[in-house]
């Protein structure tokens, strides 16, 4: 078979030992660098993949639906706290985050007490809020009357949705956000608290806007892109 | 369009319908997307791994990868099934043989193109999957049987020249051959 050794080692056919999986190691990095480089190899990427990847017509389907819990244990069983404050984090901005914190800090040294004495008697000015996001132009203020327990919010700026809806969640600092309700983006919503909300609203609380499909995010844990978020600050009376 | 072709093209809409959604976040469509296509994913992770305990963690990361790569996915340059092959099988393979995965999410290759596909383009597409057939068809048994178990059972040139018992050089050349009559074959 030596005679075979003179056919000709094109790139076509490095394209395709490399889709197949059939390089060696260093042959496989200086391929992935010249792919990185030459569209025309990446073409042929395209080509091979594409055509090669019907080959697994063949291959038996073999069910295993009870695998699907555990994936979602592994990507969502962290969403309703970590996740959630990573992407919060990353919606406000590392400057507003750490003053986030800086303020959380200070409540917990300084004014922790005079707070709570001050929630209790509901002689307190307003809570208020900006919401609003870096790379989104969809802002609302929100303020919250603690002797009515009502929240009012109202956009300033953000698109009018036709086929999702925004949604407004309040989260305490490590906790699981809580939906308070779908809100639209051109008018005053007013939305009455229960005790359950209002217990928890202190300094460092934060209100955010997510987008979600119609009616608002179906399992009550948030869904789509925060759009919006500011952290509650009390507004003296 | 024949009832086959046009019930392939709305299975390949949906699976394209919902990798975009799962880029927004969408939970339910990740998981109707998991029930639509991980017993053929989970068939390539078992042939190539060749364990179910190693097939099921290969499966869990696959579809993890999913979740946090389907922004990657670039509707009418790559098929769906085919990404999501492609991701499947280069992670078992990366698994079985300890390498490290490199380039493996094919966003590169597709930022080369953005239009929609035509029709004519998904009838193509389609038609592909007859034409790999007949090519493979064209080469000697043998020698398509080598090409199949390198896809599919991934395969190296030690373990196909070891498993038709020939030396590794000419085990070599002669997939290289084949190779090059597949191109040819499938370019017509």
């Amino acid at each position: 078979m030596t005679t075979d050794d003179d056919a000709p080692r094109t790139d076509e056919i490095i394209v395709a030992e490399y889709v197949l999986g059939l390089l060696e190691e260093d042959e496989r990095e200086a391929l992935t660098e010249r792919l990185n480089q030459e569209p025309h190899l990446r073409a042929l990427e395209t080509f091979w993949t594409e055509r090669l990847s019907l080959l697994a017509d063949e291959v038996p389907e073999v069910e295993a639906p009870h695998l699907y819990d555990r994936i979602s244990d592994r990507l969502f069983a962290d969403a309703r706290s970590i996740g959630w404050w990573a992407r919060l984090t990353s919606a406000l901005g590392v400057w507003q985050a750490t003053a986030m914190s800086a303020v959380a800090a200070l409540v917990i040294v300084g004014f922790v007490t005079v707070l709570f004495v001050n929630m209790q008697d509901r002689t307190m000015g307003d809570w208020v809020a900006t919401l609003a996001a870096e790379d989104s132009d969809v802002a609302f203020v929100a303020s919250i009357d603690l002797d009515d327990q009502i929240l009012s919010i109202s956009g300033q700026s953000g698109a009018v949705l036709t086929d999702q809806d925004y949604e407004l969640w309040i989260i305490e600092p490590d906790s699981a956000p809580v939906s308070l309700g779908v809100v639209p983006v051109n008018a005053q919503t007013n939305l009455r608290l229960d005790d359950a909300n209002l217990a928890g609203v202190r300094e460092g609380s934060i209100l955010a806007i997510t987008i979600e499909p119609l009616g608002g995010a179906p399992e009550g844990i948030p869904t789509g892109p925060v759009v919006a978020a500011g952290p509650l600050t009390i507004q003296a009376s | 369009m024949p009832p086959h072709l046009e019930a392939g093209l709305d299975a390949r809409a949906e699976i394209e319908q919902l990798i975009g959604r799962v880029s927004l976040g969408d939970r339910a469509a990740f998981q109707t997307l998991y029930s639509r296509t991980h017993a053929k994913l989970f068939g390539i992770c078992l042939r190539i791994l060749n364990n179910r305990q190693d097939a099921e963690e290969a499966l869990q990361e696959i579809f993890v990868k999913i979740w946090h790569r389907s922004n990657q996915y670039r509707q009418g340059v790559a098929s769906p099934m085919s990404w999501l092959i492609t991701l499947a099988r280069n992670h078992a393979l990366d698994m079985v043989r300890g390498r490290k995965p490199v380039n493996d999410d094919l966003d590169v290759a597709q930022d080369l193109a953005s239009a929609d596909p035509s029709p004519e383009d998904q009838i193509l597409a389609m038609d592909q999957n007859r034409q790999i057939e007949t090519c493979m068809e064209e080469l000697e048994p043998q020698r398509a049987d080598a090409v199949r178990l390198a896809y599919l059972d991934g395969h190296t040139y030690q373990d196909l020249a070891d498993r038709f018992n020939v030396p590794l050089n000419t085990m070599k050349t002669w997939l290289r051959r084949s190779l090059g009559r597949l191109k040819e074959c499938l370019s017509q």
